[in-house]
């Protein structure tokens, strides 16, 4: 059996894309996004010791990685821009150059407008695919305050629930 | 049409920084020694420690040489970021001799539980060599041992399951109750270990166990010159003239050990034939072998190939002088 430590380090090195992506959700910067993630792989390591069972690595480290990002948002408030017209910039130009289709692009741009704890929500749900279940485990709160916040954040985006939830 | 799902494409496709592979490591590296720092100074700690960890000798040297090669990894990284940031610094680079095309083991594929439908009990951790700026792009021998890689575990993984599902069809078309059948398991281990490395060579094994009514072992070793990409011979190591010379060890080896050991018996070390099995008969260029700490070639016997299947894996370490 491998020690939990060596078991995380492991999942750390496979998945660091997806940490990137789910931190520069966050962000909206290079930079700050390899700090968090950076951030986030120290703080794990240092604290995986306390994790019993190994499947729990997944969910944990989420957690890890979207409290890092949302201090590094309280942290950094001035300069972080939520305005969908500026921060979107960027990654329209990405968009064009990879031929995607503007309808996706302009729900996009909108999920990473919202709010960061609804934010979560929505990218862990539809990005992420994860279930409401191991959303509440990852934000620790109960799975109503999950759903109130799902909802809230369908709303937002000017989603029909049922489409998006069928 | 569903908008959310098609928005999904674009966060997938967020850019990944060059610069992502070297901060995860220097971060994991920088933990390694913080915790190591920690961990010596409280004593008793250690040596709980210690104690698990030897456990198990081979993983032991797995764990040590892979971290020995992190902390390599986050050299190369600081030496990386310095040479953007101080053109001085970057000269002072070229001069150094140890930083050559460095080559990581990394574990691609990972799964440890227990397979309740099929009865499996799975320990699996399968390598991959990243070389230098290419990383798995690679081509050369690494590209191809990193495929072969992955299709040995494959062809094992594929195979062991079909035959213990024939094996519990069997069991129970003969009479066995489902109890009986849930009380027989099987244990697939897939294992590595990087037994050598500097900057021009790399030594990496693949062990495959499986035990379930009978025990299986098998080994893999891949040798690669890091310099030009290429599989090494031992030839490469040891010149034209190395079968005379490694024969020539090994038989002095094998006698010396079943003078030793009464349980020890090796075929064909006299020469003679026993019952139509050859045993040893001399190195060639397929014989497998894996370079040990010191960097000497240890040659590799499969199970059955010179000696009775209890013995299990035959090694000879062979000393250049």
């Amino acid at each position: 059996m491998k020690s939990i430590y060596d078991e995380t380090v492991d999942y750390i090195v496979r998945n660091q894309e997806m940490f990137y992506r789910l931190a520069y959700s966050y962000v909206q910067n290079k930079d700050a996004a390899l700090d968090v993630v950076q951030n986030a792989i120290c703080v794990a390591l240092e604290k995986c010791d306390t994790i019993k069972n190994p499947s729990a690595i997944r969910t944990w480290f989420y957690r890890v990685i979207v409290n890092e990002a949302l201090q590094y948002l309280r942290k950094h408030k001035k300069e972080i821009s939520y305005d969908p017209q500026i921060m979107g910039e960027e990654l329209l130009k990405q968009a064009y150059e990879e031929k995607f289709e503007m309808e996706g692009n302009e729900i996009y741009q909108k999920v990473m407008a919202l709010p960061p704890k609804i934010k979560t929500i929505i990218v862990l749900r539809f990005y992420e695919d994860l279930s409401l279940k191991e959303i509440a485990e990852i934000t620790q709160e109960n799975l109503n305050t999950v759903k109130t916040r799902l909802y809230r954040g369908l709303s937002e985006l000017g989603k029909n629930l049922k489409e998006e939830l069928a | 049409m569903k908008e959310l799902e098609q928005s999904k494409m674009i966060y997938e496709n967020i850019e990944i920084p060059a610069e992502l592979d070297m901060v995860v490591k220097n971060a994991i590296a920088a933990a390694e020694e913080k915790r190591k720092r920690e961990k010596s100074a409280s004593g008793e700690m250690v040596n709980l420690q210690e104690e698990k960890r030897n456990k198990n000798n081979r993983k032991k040297i797995y764990t040590f040489v892979r971290y020995t090669m992190t902390t390599a990894a986050a050299i190369v990284i600081a030496f990386g970021i310095g040479l953007n940031s101080s053109e001085s610094f970057a000269m002072e680079m070229e001069s150094h001799p140890f930083l050559g095309p460095i080559a990581k083991v990394l574990t691609i594929r990972s799964y440890h539980g227990f397979d309740e439908a099929k009865g499996i009990e799975k320990d699996i951790e399968v390598p991959q060599i990243e070389l230098g700026e290419l990383g798995q792009a690679a081509g050369g021998a690494v590209g191809s041992i990193n495929v072969d890689i992955q299709r040995i575990v494959d062809n094992h993984l594929l195979q062991a399951e079909k035959d213990f599902a024939g094996y519990q069809k069997d069991f129970l078309e003969n009479g066995g109750s489902e109890e009986e059948l849930a009380q027989r398991t099987m244990d697939l281990d897939v294992e590595y270990e990087v037994t050598y490395q500097d900057e021009n060579k790399l030594s990496l094994v693949l062990y495959y166990y499986e035990a379930s009514t009978s025990a299986y072992e098998k080994a893999y070793y891949y040798n690669v010159n890091l310099k030009d990409n290429q599989e090494i011979s031992l030839q490469d190591l040891l010149g034209e003239g190395y079968a005379s010379l490694v024969n020539e060890q090994i038989i002095t080896q094998m006698k010396a050990r079943m003078e030793a050991d009464e349980s020890v018996y090796y075929w064909g070390v006299y020469g003679e034939e026993e019952e139509g099995i050859e045993g040893f008969t001399g190195v060639d260029e397929n014989t497998t072998f894996y370079l040990n700490a010191k960097g000497n070639p240890v040659i590799t016997f499969p199970e059955y190939e010179v000696a009775p299947g209890y013995m299990g894996i035959q090694e000879f370490e062979i000393t250049i002088k």
